[in-house]
């Protein structure tokens, strides 16, 4: 983040040369970087372990690494973008931390999740549809997209020893698929301030919801007797955020060939 | 001249270099030789999260177990490095593959849990109850239960055999299908070993509750 504002900094004596500011919907090209949250409205709920082996984090933070915006008339045009998105969950630990509160009673808990420990990917890409108000300093884009939301389902496995007897049973959380990318609905806005001739600066904010059917199977194996039984954990989970971001918008390409 | 002089006075530590790199020993050295000493036994009580040595009971039947120690004697001993006045760790590598192996130099073949007193109705005293114990092992956060037979005859011990600093080695066995009654039992434990040798101990009289 600070690295951003150094950047913002560094880049406006830069455009020194654009004495005078550009023509309201001149520009063509434009890009941008924008660093923000995503706050929840509606999110996963948490009911059984499974649910904190699934990698989606509804306060992660946001980069926006490509977002580009390509104007094919005075008012409308096409929007990409991804952003990676930073999970602060601790899956490994809220994973123990829940089969310690369902079985901890009777049972000392081990624990771990496969893999690096469930710390891994989340993001968001879209493409959709961007319209645009401008005056000479401001800006304000209107946008409606689809995409895609990226995050991991682990897999995890605790061990239940119980308490006052050598019965060991093995309760293992199997994900059918190892990640998730479910359509995600994302309108947004974006209100800029023009500061140099190609340079803006900019709030985005946006809404994105997603509707996701998660499959797990839960397999209880008692080490001793070898008996097995298997149960099938069908979630379907819709998450609603609001995600608000700060960042600069760079005029790459204007009307008149600049 | 002098640069002859050079060359005969840096010619035995070249010859040196090369033999200390390129000579790769193609028969495995075997290091180290074991041989099974002794076995010690120990009850455990197994009601907490891990299990403890308890000297006296009386036993929760249903966490009851037993450490058992496999105490080994070093008979032989190869270091295989080779007299040179040049240090090997100076020397290149040449690719050579580690050939040396460490092993015992006998194995266990058998293993026998017995009780001598009435165990259950179908187990009387002298019968072998190995199967109603396990032993827990442990690889990589996966844990399983494993016959006793199995990992006494099994890679398991033979990897720790291997281990040139692991002279002596312990593990647990635990009760997995306890008697319906309470009361005094008392078991053995035998090790057959490959050299025709039995190792066995047994427990004192315990009480299960």
């Amino acid at each position: 983040m600070r690295s951003l504002l150094v950047l913002c900094v560094a880049l406006l004596p830069m455009s020194q040369a654009y004495a005078q500011l550009s023509k309201p919907y001149s520009s063509r090209w434009q890009t941008r970087i924008v660093f923000g949250t995503d706050m929840p409205i509606k999110n996963f709920p948490h009911g059984n372990a499974a649910d904190y082996l699934v990698g989606y984090d509804s306060h992660a933070g946001y980069l926006q690494i490509f977002n580009s915006s390509l104007f094919f008339s005075r008012h409308w045009g096409l929007d990409a973008g991804y952003q990676i998105q930073m999970p602060s969950t601790e899956t490994e630990s809220d994973f123990h931390r829940q089969l310690e509160t369902e079985y901890g009673d009777a049972y000392y808990v081990t624990s771990f999740v496969d893999g690096d420990g469930g710390n891994g990917h989340q993001g968001r890409g879209n493409l959709g549809l961007i319209y645009r108000f401008e005056s000479k300093r401001l800006l304000v884009y209107p946008k409606f997209s689809i995409g895609f939301t990226n995050f991991e389902t682990n897999s995890g496995t605790a061990y239940l020893k119980e308490k006052n007897a050598n019965t060991i049973t093995q309760v293992r959380y199997e994900a059918k698929q190892y990640s998730r990318t479910p359509f995600t609905f994302i309108p947004s806005v974006s209100l800029g301030y023009r500061v140099r001739n190609r340079i803006a600066v900019n709030v985005d904010i946006a809404g994105a919801y997603f509707k996701s059917n998660i499959a797990y199977t839960k397999q209880t194996r008692d080490l001793y007797s070898e008996v097995i039984s298997t149960e099938k954990l069908s979630m379907k989970r819709n998450a609603l955020v609001l995600t608000v971001g700060l960042g600069i918008v760079f005029t790459i390409y204007e009307k008149d060939g600049k | 001249m002098a640069r002859k002089i050079v060359l005969i006075l840096l010619a035995p530590l070249i010859v040196e270099i090369a033999i200390g790199c390129c000579h790769c020993d193609d028969a495995p050295s075997v290091a180290s030789l074991y041989t099974y000493k002794s076995i010690q036994l120990e009850n455990l009580d197994n009601r907490g999260a891990e299990p403890v040595v308890s000297e006296s009971g009386p036993y929760l039947k249903e966490a009851y177990g037993l450490r058992v120690h496999l105490y080994r004697d070093l008979i032989a001993h190869s270091s295989g490095a080779p007299v040179s006045f040049f240090p090997s760790a100076y020397a290149f590598s040449c690719g050579c593959e580690n050939n040396s192996s460490i092993s015992a130099r006998d194995s266990i073949t058998y293993v026998h849990i017995i009780t001598l007193r009435d165990f259950d109705a179908s187990h009387q005293a002298g019968a072998e109850i190995s199967d109603l114990f396990r032993v827990q092992t442990e690889s990589y956060g996966t844990q399983e239960l494993t016959r006793v037979g199995e990992y006494a005859t099994g890679p398991y011990l033979r990897y720790a055999s291997a281990d040139r600093f692991l002279r002596d080695m312990t593990f647990d066995i635990l009760l997995f299908a306890p008697p319906a009654a309470g009361g005094l039992y008392k078991f053995k434990i035998q090790f057959t070993l490959s050299d025709g040798r039995v190792l066995e101990q047994e427990t004192p009289e315990i009480q299960l509750m």
